[in-house]
């Protein structure tokens, strides 16, 4: 159990690698098979350098990674964001990493809002992110 | 070329509920990085649980949706309480709105999961822009 954390708490910056296994895996776990996804081919012929990560995948890496520092799987209350671009994960020896941050922007009797930021290099993978936790073992001081 | 507005506020339903298993939340986990043993889903769950129903919205012929010039714009869930294993989750998806945006669309879908009580579980919504199928674009 975590203390209940206060406005302007960050959580520590993580960073995830995700290789293109990480894609093809996350295909098979959500059922998403977009070619996008899984073939150059098709993702070369709508423009962009090649497979793409789903926005789901690195909505879903953030939000691991921020239930791990909250310590309760089940605390998210809402969760969502914008996709601010593509990112591509293509076929190489040096997977690209992602960095996740996320800064507390409210907090209400034991629930928690959060901002987050998922980074690859300078650019922002995803905009307005935001989670509301109900923060484990507040009870006393749920409203 | 546009998507057709007569859809608007047309719910679609999954044929069947969506069992929740342990090893379909395992694999999820794990493809997001995390723990073998999960009881609970994590919040991007929701996605998948919705996932029949939301193709049968986007895959309806009568919307004129183009799979190729399609991207995810952006997404969000609203939880009651946790997905956990054992849930029957059925899935509805609507079509909530769509606007033009320059030279594209925005289709917003809203989705509900109820559990085998008829409780709702979750709310989500999302969105899907549809490049270049405007009426104003050339």
């Amino acid at each position: 159990m975590t203390a209940i954390p206060s406005v302007g708490d960050r959580m520590p910056t993580c960073e995830v690698e995700v290789g293109r296994d990480s894609v093809i895996r996350y295909c098979g776990a959500s059922g998403d098979f977009n070619p996008l996804h899984w073939s150059d081919r098709v993702a070369i012929d709508a423009g962009l350098p090649g497979v793409i990560a789903h926005g789901m995948l690195t909505m879903g890496v953030a939000s691991r990674v921020l239930l791990e520092w909250c310590g309760d799987p089940g605390a998210v209350v809402s969760y969502r964001s914008r996709f601010a671009r593509p990112f591509p994960v293509p076929d190489e020896a040096e997977p690209p990493r992602i960095e996740i941050a996320a800064e507390v922007t409210a907090v209400e009797g034991d629930l928690v809002t959060v901002g987050l930021s998922v980074r690859q290099g300078d650019d922002d993978l995803l905009s307005r992110a935001e989670a509301q936790l109900r923060w484990p073992g507040q009870a006393s001081t749920a409203n | 070329m546009g998507l057709n507005r007569d859809l608007l506020g047309r719910i679609y339903r999954a044929e069947e509920p969506f069992e929740v298993t342990r090893g379909k939340l395992r694999e999820f986990a794990v493809a997001l990085g995390g723990e073998l043993e999960v009881d609970v889903a994590p919040p991007t769950f929701a996605f998948v649980a919705t996932l029949r129903a939301r193709r049968l919205l986007l895959d309806d012929p009568a919307l004129g949706l183009s799979y190729g010039r399609v991207v995810h714009g952006e997404e969000g869930f609203a939880y009651e309480r946790p997905i956990r294993v054992g849930d029957l989750l059925t899935a509805t998806a609507t079509v909530a709105s769509i606007e033009e945006r320059g030279a594209n669309e925005m289709l917003r879908w809203e989705e509900e999961l109820t559990d085998a009580d008829g409780q709702l579980v979750c709310r989500a919504a999302g969105t899907a822009v549809s490049r270049g199928t405007a009426g104003g674009a050339s």
